[in-house]
């Protein structure tokens, strides 16, 4: 899935790690990991809760960038 | 175009089915012929061996299984009380030795309980001497598995208090599920339809060798029945649940 975010960014703004913004997210250190690196796609709902414990916007965290491969 | 398709998927299943039946024919004629060499025999001492000695393997199963997932209880607990992870990679290298011991102490819980309960079922035989001593030895070890298992689950609970559910509730599983998160879920999910699929395989090679072993060792009926029947109750579960999407008003998957 061409996914793009930056979340690790907004995260060290808040000078969380991955552990505590799990838990003020609500879902578990491992999900947030996944996210960061791309591995899992949230859902709008999780997207959502993210950029409002962000307090931004959730284009500005996450990015929908098309493969080349999926251009062809 | 349809009809080309359609042609060309009736040629192949009729290739299949040809294979197969060859194959099949070829096992069957191979099996009749193992089944009069003296290979047969000797594997027959050795199925009279074992089941003349199946009260210590009945031992041996909690003693290795029980004892290995206990060490693997025990590691874990031991590094759920010295956690102390601050940065993110301290805390996934925590999960990963974590969820390795806890896991493996699960695992190994659940093999020695299904053994147990086949060791049990083997061992009710006229070949066993001990029958008795195996019945009292299934009844010990039983209790231990499942607090074994409770173990690990509340380990498991104790390092993530968002894990809900009472394993000693018929809600379990549900209250697990539940209180997982969304890419939780999905991991189950996946590894549930990666299951059933490889079980529809699998139940067929099974029920393929229960027709042999009917033909070939007497087997009889029974186990024909009791494999069509889990075979039949996987699909039909798989099928009532994929049904109720779409009473919800969701677009459903068959």
């Amino acid at each position: 899935m061409p996914l793009y975010n930056s979340l690790k960014v907004f995260r060290a703004r808040l000078g969380m790690n991955q552990a505590e913004f799990g838990k003020a997210v609500g879902v578990s250190r491992q999900t947030i990991s996944l996210i960061e690196r791309g591995d899992y796609s949230p859902s709008v709902s999780l997207a959502l809760k993210i950029a409002s414990i962000c307090e931004s916007n959730v284009e500005d965290i996450f990015q929908y960038r098309e493969d080349d491969n999926e251009k062809q | 175009m349809k009809s080309s398709k359609m042609t060309g998927a009736i040629g192949k299943l009729a290739t299949a089915m040809i294979f197969g039946a060859a194959l099949g024919m070829a096992a069957m004629l191979g099996l009749l012929r193992f089944i009069e060499s003296p290979v047969m025999a000797s594997l027959d001492g050795l199925r009279q061996g074992f089941l003349g000695h199946v009260f210590w393997f009945q031992i041996a199963c909690p003693l290795l299984l029980g004892s290995s997932a206990l060490y693997m209880l025990f590691k874990a607990r031991n590094l759920l009380k010295n956690y102390s992870a601050h940065t993110d990679e301290e805390g996934e290298a925590f999960e990963m030795f974590f969820h390795r011991y806890s896991a493996g102490a699960l695992l190994l819980t659940t093999f020695g309980f299904i053994l147990n309960f086949i060791l049990f079922g083997l061992s009710v035989d006229p070949l066993n001497p001990m029958i008795q001593q195996s019945i009292v030895l299934f009844i010990l070890t039983c209790p231990v598995f499942a607090l074994m298992e409770l173990g690990a689950i509340f380990l498991i609970q104790k390092q993530d208090p968002v894990k809900k559910g009472d394993p000693m509730s018929f809600d379990f599983n549900r209250n697990w599920i539940e209180s997982c998160d969304e890419a939780e879920q999905i991991t189950i999910y996946k590894a549930a339809y990666k299951t059933f699929s490889f079980m529809k395989t699998a139940l067929l090679i099974i029920f393929i060798l229960t027709l042999y072993a009917k033909f070939a060792f007497d087997g009889g009926n029974l186990p024909i029945v009791f494999v069509g029947s889990i075979w039949l109750l996987q699909n039909m579960v798989f099928f009532a649940n994929s049904e109720k999407p779409k009473k919800a008003g969701v677009p459903g998957i068959c």
